[in-house]
């Protein structure tokens, strides 16, 4: 069992109405891996990203999480399994108080200890250093605090595969630093993480490996300096503007 | 006999594509439920009624006359109850057109009655084409349909506002990034649906009668016609008025009068059913 | 504060009816039993996020199933009340399972023909509804533990036990994890489900939850004004409750019955003509919707309190699904 990747996509496809927006991707994550997902615009990875958390149902392929088929589950069904999510930008309850927000996670679990959960939310607090703010209201935490509080939620289950989607977007030089820093915390954690990301420099610095699609295609897969070489990944960049 | 059932249905059906296409619109547009959409059918009916019978104008006259009346209604309901809560979410809009309806459905039975009144379109006779029959009326019912479905397409593909509306309705992030008025569309497409709905009313007094509960059905018609043909879709709304048209008039005929309207929400169900990720994809696109 | 206000309510709604005439003490009966269906609704806007046009259907059933056990049955009402409930419960979880993956506009379509079907079911199966006439001579509640409800007054305190009971059960169940999940739902719905939280369930029990309390004013109606009939049980009636949540405040407990108070008690006064009741229900939906986010409710914390005061978990105003 110890051989088989902790995440396994084969022949991943969505069509929408006719349009192709991902075609026959297959790829793979392991167990203490940072993996990113990058293409221009348009290139189907956060169609890719939606598929693997279960937001869409794909039109043809599998998902494997730790072996087992999460093609067609529930949300939280996935998310018992050991998958979280973020949203683009920022998506917290917003009128809920920052610790009412990271307990929702342990209270959608069922017979939730209340003193385990209390101990959870202190260490995922301080982990996003979110501490100082553990009493304010979701909806009136700055931006960066926000996203924090999204992933702070996705960590609360300790998932074993953390799916990032954008964490560097809107960020200048140095919150990307810091974040990346904090991806690479999550991964110290023993969670691997699976992200989607404009910013093409940044995932080299912080991924292990990195997948590039473009329209719809995986054009090529490896490591950061692999894949800097790839004649391909550059014709598509070039070919299709790169965006800032 | 089946033939004479399926040109019922086509007439009957017409109407409800009018009043659908209305509907849909209102939702492509600013991707909100007007469930006050029926009241303005109902009030589309008497203006037409007033206008052909207090001001003695010909039905062919009053009905685009009262289309453009209620045109200026839809904008009034827009910038007066819809536009100031559009930013609180759906079900602020909800509770605001639902208290509209109630005004405007509960005004009517005040001012006019409950007594159901024909409204008279001055048109006669009978066609015969083999041994199906219809009314002349019934036939104007259709030509209706045509013509405005025609202008409506004319609207949505040559005018500018037109265009916009389009451009709003398939992406309303893009298309408020290129600089377009989206509160000027939105309020362009409440006037194209007020106008639709009046054209419903109108043609429904005709046939069968002006009365302030005419709307309740066509509204809830609307809402399955636009389920079945896809939210916001224009074609959708006319294949799947003419739809249900035909089920209701055939399964009245074949299976039990009383429960014709049942059928409808039978149908429904099944859509809602059988068809739920579809729906639920539509609204998260 | 809040904890004494609603003390001294209490101890007026027990002392002072004795000294009341009887059509005084039918009038709070009336507002009691306004108070749970409006309750009711509000845990639902307030807490699933949805808009049930069919909320009347339920306190139908409640209403017929209790009272025709009694009348067709000899059954007591002790019996046929939670026979009746359990009736209620059955048909909002079917109800749930198949709509409430419905979004918004849909799952409201859905009520208003499920609300449509119950009332034609009622005015059309003669039979056994007696049609559009209804039922009628429906007794008081048979007497229990020495205690004889056969008068206004004996009532009135019975229901005052049931809305008060109902009102601390929903305030227990509010802060419980299904409450709390609730809150996340309705906050943000998707969120919720990538966080681990099993939307449909939390909703159909919500529903379920909901519908037990419409059921409780469904079973003191007959008893009440000893006549129900299938007019009694229409859109209409959801409309008025749903006036009642907002114009008393979403989100909260004390909004519905706040609400029902002011609506039962506003036409009274004022005598407004029967015919205008829906005219103005309408305005008020649309003023309250625009003008009063918070409800009277709000409107009051924002006069008592000028800051300090934390916002409760509740405290939403109106929010899209």
């Amino acid at each position: 069992m110890a051989a088989e990747p902790l995440l396994q996509v084969a022949g991943l496809g969505k069509r929408f109405a006719g349009l192709v927006a991902v075609d026959d991707v297959s790829f793979t994550a392991d167990r203490g891996e940072i993996v990113g997902l990058i293409g221009p615009n348009g290139a189907g990875k956060t169609t890719t990203f939606n598929l693997v958390s279960g937001r869409f149902a794909p039109s043809s392929g599998r998902i494997r999480l730790d072996g087992i088929d999460i093609v067609g589950l529930r949300p939280d069904r996935i998310v018992a399994l050991g998958l979280a999510r973020t949203f683009q930008g920022t998506r917290i309850f917003p009128g809920l108080s920052v610790e009412e927000n990271l307990r929702i996670p342990l209270l959608a679990r069922a017979g939730a200890d209340e003193r385990a959960a209390a101990e959870r939310v202190r260490e995922v607090l301080a982990f996003v250093g979110l501490a100082a703010l553990r009493d304010s209201i979701g909806g009136s935490l700055a931006y960066a605090h926000q996203s924090l509080l999204g992933i702070g939620m996705a960590l609360m289950r300790r998932p074993a595969l953390l799916l990032l989607d954008e964490p560097f977007a809107g960020m200048n030089p140095a919150e990307t630093r810091a974040a990346a820093a904090m991806v690479r915390r999550i991964r110290a954690e023993g969670i691997s993480v699976l992200l989607v990301e404009h910013d093409v420099a940044a995932v080299m610095e912080t991924c292990d490996r990195i997948v590039v699609l473009n329209q719809g295609r995986k054009i090529a897969e490896g490591t950061p300096g692999e894949i800097h070489r790839d004649p391909a990944v550059i014709e598509a960049y070039l070919g299709a503007d790169v965006d800032a | 006999m089946i033939a004479q059932q399926l040109a019922n249905g086509v007439v009957l059906g017409s109407i409800y594509a009018l009043s659908a296409l209305g509907f849909t619109l209102i939702f492509g547009a600013a991707r909100v439920v007007n469930f006050a959409y029926g009241a303005l059918l109902m009030l589309g009916g008497f203006a037409t009624l007033l206008l052909t019978q207090s001001a003695g104008l010909g039905f062919f006259v009053a009905l685009p006359l009262a289309m453009l009346i209620m045109a200026g209604a839809g904008v009034l309901v827009f910038y007066l109850v819809v536009r100031p809560v559009l930013g609180r979410g759906d079900l602020a809009v909800l509770l605001v057109t639902t208290g509209l309806l109630y005004i405007l459905r509960e005004g009517a039975i005040i001012v006019f009655g409950t007594e159901p009144r024909q409204i008279d379109m001055g048109v006669e006779g009978i066609v015969e084409i083999g041994d199906v029959v219809i009314t002349n009326q019934r036939l104007v019912v259709i030509g209706c349909l045509v013509v405005l479905v025609g202008l409506l397409y004319v609207v949505l593909y040559r005018l500018r506002i037109g265009k916009a509306l389009r451009a709003v309705a398939q992406n309303r992030a893009g298309a408020e990034a290129i600089g377009l008025n989206i509160n000027r569309v939105t309020a362009f497409a409440f006037a194209v649906s007020g106008g639709l709905a009046c054209a419903a009313g109108g043609l429904l007094g005709a046939i069968y009668a002006a009365e302030p509960d005419m709307g309740d059905l066509p509204l809830l018609k609307s809402f399955v016609i636009v389920i079945f043909g896809g939210l916001g879709s224009v074609p959708g709304a006319i294949v799947g008025g003419l739809a249900i048209g035909l089920i209701e008039t055939l399964s009245g005929a074949y299976i039990s009068f009383a429960f014709k309207d049942g059928f409808t929400f039978v149908v429904l169900i099944a859509v809602l059913l059988f068809r739920p990720t579809g729906l639920f994809s539509s609204r998260m696109t | 504060m809040s904890r004494i206000a609603a003390a001294v309510v209490l101890a007026g709604l027990l002392l002072i009816p004795p000294a009341l005439d009887s059509y005084q003490v039918y009038l709070l009966s009336l507002t009691l039993v306004w108070s749970l269906l409006a309750l009711s609704m509000g845990l639902l806007v307030g807490f699933v996020g949805e808009i049930n046009f069919g909320q009347a259907g339920f306190v139908g059933i409640a209403a017929y199933v209790s009272s025709l056990l009694r009348i067709d049955f000899g059954i007591s009402f002790w019996l046929a009340a939670p026979v009746a409930l359990a009736a209620v419960v059955l048909v909002a979880a079917l109800i749930g399972v198949i709509t409430l993956r419905l979004r918004g506009p849909f799952f409201v379509l859905v009520t208003l023909a499920f609300g449509e079907i119950v009332r034609i079911v009622l005015a059309n199966w003669q039979d056994v509804t007696n049609g559009p006439i209804g039922l009628r001579g429906i007794a008081p509640p048979e007497g229990l533990f020495g205690i004889d409800f056969a008068g206004k007054l004996a009532f009135y305190y019975l229901a005052l036990v049931v809305t008060v009971a109902t009102s601390v059960a929903l305030a227990v169940i509010v802060r419980s994890r299904t409450g709390r999940l609730l809150v996340a739902l309705r906050e943000d719905e998707l969120l919720a489900a990538f966080v681990g939280v099993a939307v449909m369930r939390q909703k159909v029990i919500g529903l379920c939850i909901s519908a037990v309390v419409a059921g409780l004013g469904g079973v003191l109606i007959g008893p009440l004004l000893s006549v129900i009939s299938p007019g009694q049980f229409t859109i209409f009636a959801s409309v008025d409750m749903l006036v009642m949540v907002i114009v008393g405040g979403v989100g909260t407990l004390s909004g519905p019955l706040i609400g029902a108070v002011f609506l039962v008690y506003v036409p009274e006064v004022v005598q407004f003509a029967h015919e205008y009741r829906p005219v103005l229900m309408g305005a008020l939906l649309i003023l309250a919707t625009m003008f009063l986010p918070g409800g009277l409710v709000g409107l009051m914390r924002a006069m008592v309190a000028r800051g300090g005061v934390r916002p409760s978990v509740g405290a939403g105003g109106v929010r899209g699904g």
